[in-house]
């Protein structure tokens, strides 16, 4: 069985926490809205071969401070978490991330991913990261990955010569990352999306 | 060569203190630093982070031990059961094998040093720290020491500059390029006793060194604690390479503080092997201070039973254009505890910085831990910055596909294990890179 959630969030601060039952999945879909300082904490617990997908999509703008705190615990065999965050920064704002999975002793074939992708557009934000990885288990794989930067400078010249406005390109390579993370959503949803995404660029100038 | 008798002191006090400086016959401005050390010491409280600390009893530790012999720099001249023992390590052999210079430390005291004569003559100056504070060197000493880390870094710099004894002050200068490595090997005896050593290295513009390290000590029921210094400055375009590879007995506390800070065009190469230790706290830290300013970290730890080693290194990008690269991997097996921890900070004038990390950890049975905690602190918008880190065990596959080469399934498991620290091995000069295989091997066997 598989448990579908889709949540906008814009300020404050939002705790989610699940426990997923053997053989069952959660996937988890957010859009967090800096538009004040907000906090984000995210905890599952999963069982026998239960599976956490989690997708997170963040346009932070502005001098407010984002926080996303994410804990996954496996504990018993063959579970499976999946968290990835793509986040753009703009205009002052400040990002910060703790990802952690935990494979205690007894989560024999569990697995667990973290991945982070944030791009900065002005020199004013700063974008903090810590993930961790816990293992008191040998049979286990567990992995994380970040990158931060700017725009991809060969994509963009590439699509300059395509004939793309300067506009064009900036706001079509942003929306590909974040549907890159929220391509579970429906089209409905993706609406949604679109329309905040839309407002996020004319109000910071994108 | 009658061998004086040795002293201890054990605890930390002032008198203690007073009385290290005045065997010593330094400069005021020295012992008002080892003072102003141990008021920090008292201050400051213990690492609120990392692994359990109880089991080392600062009142018990020993600040200081005299060597038995002075220093000296022909092996002849060293006491027998002294040389006997940096002999078994093969330090003389390797000097005379292929080193620009080696000092050989006993507990407190410089026990050997010499640079080659070739070497010398190149303008390069290999001494012992306490004999450069009393040389043409010393405003150059007064100058660097304990700029790098201040007294109140943390709790264990200000005992180091309270209590610190023995080490090297190495010079470069400028566009010298030291075709051998130097070596300086750090040997425990006396069981309780702490080692404080000082190694300072200045590389001058457009110079290049590679600098080894090396420490061992016999084992012994109670905590020897190993809080020693090494500051590094590297000029404009110059090159350095620091290399360690460090074997003290699981009876120790190796809460060692490195620190370098790169010039303009200049580059620093961390070299690291952790398998000794019952618990390390070990980040080399390096500040890329100038334009184009670069650094590399390779480093390997190995924890087995009874060891805690948390390790890890930092870097600051303070400047445009400035590189890092860390390539870190730790094994655990047999119950032992693994933490990498790093921090990548670029400031907000550090624009246009590439950074880099790939952290991987092995894990070689169930019962083991490993975590891996690395920290970005990203202030720039145009810098590209990058990680990536695996855990796991070893690959059934790899294994069957070796047994079916022939090879049991114990020499299969400690051939992938060497293949894994292969990064770091390949940066050693053959002589280490064979002792740090070795050292896997020992560690493989000791559970098979």
């Amino acid at each position: 069985m598989t448990e579908r959630v889709f949540r906008v969030l814009d300020g404050g601060e939002e705790y989610f926490e699940h426990e997923v039952k053997a053989n069952e999945t959660l996937e988890l879909y957010l859009l967090l809205l800096a538009k004040s300082d907000m906090t984000a904490k995210i905890r599952v617990k999963l069982q026998t071969k239960a599976c956490a997908k989690l997708r997170i999509a963040l346009l932070a703008a502005g001098r407010h401070m984002v926080s996303v705190d994410y804990l996954a615990e496996h504990e018993t065999e063959a579970s499976e978490s999946d968290f990835l965050l793509h986040g753009i920064l703009a205009d002052g704002a400040t990002k910060k991330t703790r990802m952690e999975t935990r494979f205690e002793a007894g989560a024999h074939g569990a697995k667990g991913v973290e991945r982070e992708k944030i791009t900065m557009l002005d020199e004013s934000c700063r974008n903090q990261c810590l993930p961790i990885i816990y293992a008191a288990e040998e049979d286990i794989s567990g992995e994380h990955g970040m990158s931060c930067g700017g725009i991809d400078a060969t994509a963009a010249e590439y699509l300059a010569t395509r004939g793309l406005s300067r506009r064009s390109i900036l706001r079509n390579l942003l929306r590909s990352d974040i549907s890159y993370v929220l391509d579970g959503l429906d089209d409905s949803e993706q609406k949604i999306v679109d329309n905040y995404f839309r407002d996020f660029c004319e109000q910071n100038h994108v | 060569m009658a061998s004086k008798r040795s002293e201890q002191y054990r605890g930390l006090s002032r008198q203690i203190v007073e009385q290290i400086s005045q065997r010593k016959k330094e400069p005021t401005w020295m012992r008002e630093l080892r003072f102003a050390g141990l008021e920090q010491y008292e201050k400051l409280s213990m690492p609120k982070f990392g692994p359990d600390l109880s089991g080392l009893k600062l009142e018990n530790i020993a600040s200081y031990v005299e060597a038995s012999s002075a220093m000296v720099d022909d092996w002849a001249k060293v006491p027998a059961e002294i040389r006997r023992s940096f002999e078994e390590l093969g330090i003389p052999e390797a000097e005379r094998a292929g080193l620009a210079g080696v000092g050989a430390q006993y507990d407190s005291g410089l026990v050997y040093h010499n640079i080659r004569r070739s070497v010398a003559e190149q303008g390069v100056v290999y001494l012992g720290l306490e004999e450069a504070l009393h040389s043409e060197y010393a405003d150059m000493v007064r100058k660097h020491f304990m700029q790098l880390v201040p007294i109140d870094d943390h709790k264990f710099a200000a005992l180091h500059a309270a209590v610190w004894s023995g080490g090297s002050f190495v010079y470069v200068p400028p566009r010298t390029s030291v075709e051998f490595p130097l070596q300086s090997y750090y040997r425990f005896n006396a069981p309780g006793a702490g080692q404080f050593e000082h190694t300072l290295i200045i590389v001058d513009e457009g110079a290049d060194l590679h600098f080894i390290e090396g420490c061992s000590a016999p084992r012994y029921n109670v905590a020897n604690l190993h809080a020693g210094c090494v500051e590094v400055f590297v000029g404009k375009n110059a090159r350095m390479k620091y290399s360690t590879v460090e074997s003290w007995s699981k009876n120790m506390y190796n809460l060692n503080t490195k620190r370098a800070t790169v010039a303009e065009g200049g580059k620093i190469e961390w070299v690291t092997g952790s398998f000794g230790s019952h618990v390390s706290m070990l980040y080399p830290m390096t500040i890329l201070a100038g334009r184009g300013a670069s650094m590399e970290y390779t480093g390997v730890s190995f924890a087995g039973k009874d060891q805690f080693l948390d390790t890890g290194v930092k870097v600051e990008h303070l400047a445009p254009d400035t590189r890092s690269m860390i390539s870190a991997k730790s094994l655990a097996k047999d119950r032992g505890e693994n933490v990498f921890r790093s921090v990548v900070k670029i400031t907000s004038d550090a624009k246009r910085c590439r950074s880099f990390t790939d952290c991987q950890s092995l894990m070689l049975d169930s019962g083991s831990v490993s975590n891996t905690i690395p920290y970005f602190d990203i202030q720039s918008d145009d810098a590209e910055v990058s990680h990536e880190a695996n855990v796991g065990k070893i690959s059934r596959q790899e294994i069957a596909y070796l047994m079916s080469r022939g090879l049991s399934e114990d020499a299969a498991r400690a051939l992938i294990v060497r293949g894994f620290a292969n990064d770091i091995s390949k940066e050693l000069p053959f002589e280490y890179a064979a002792e740090m295989n070795n050292l896997i091997k020992l560690e493989m066997a000791e559970n098979m």
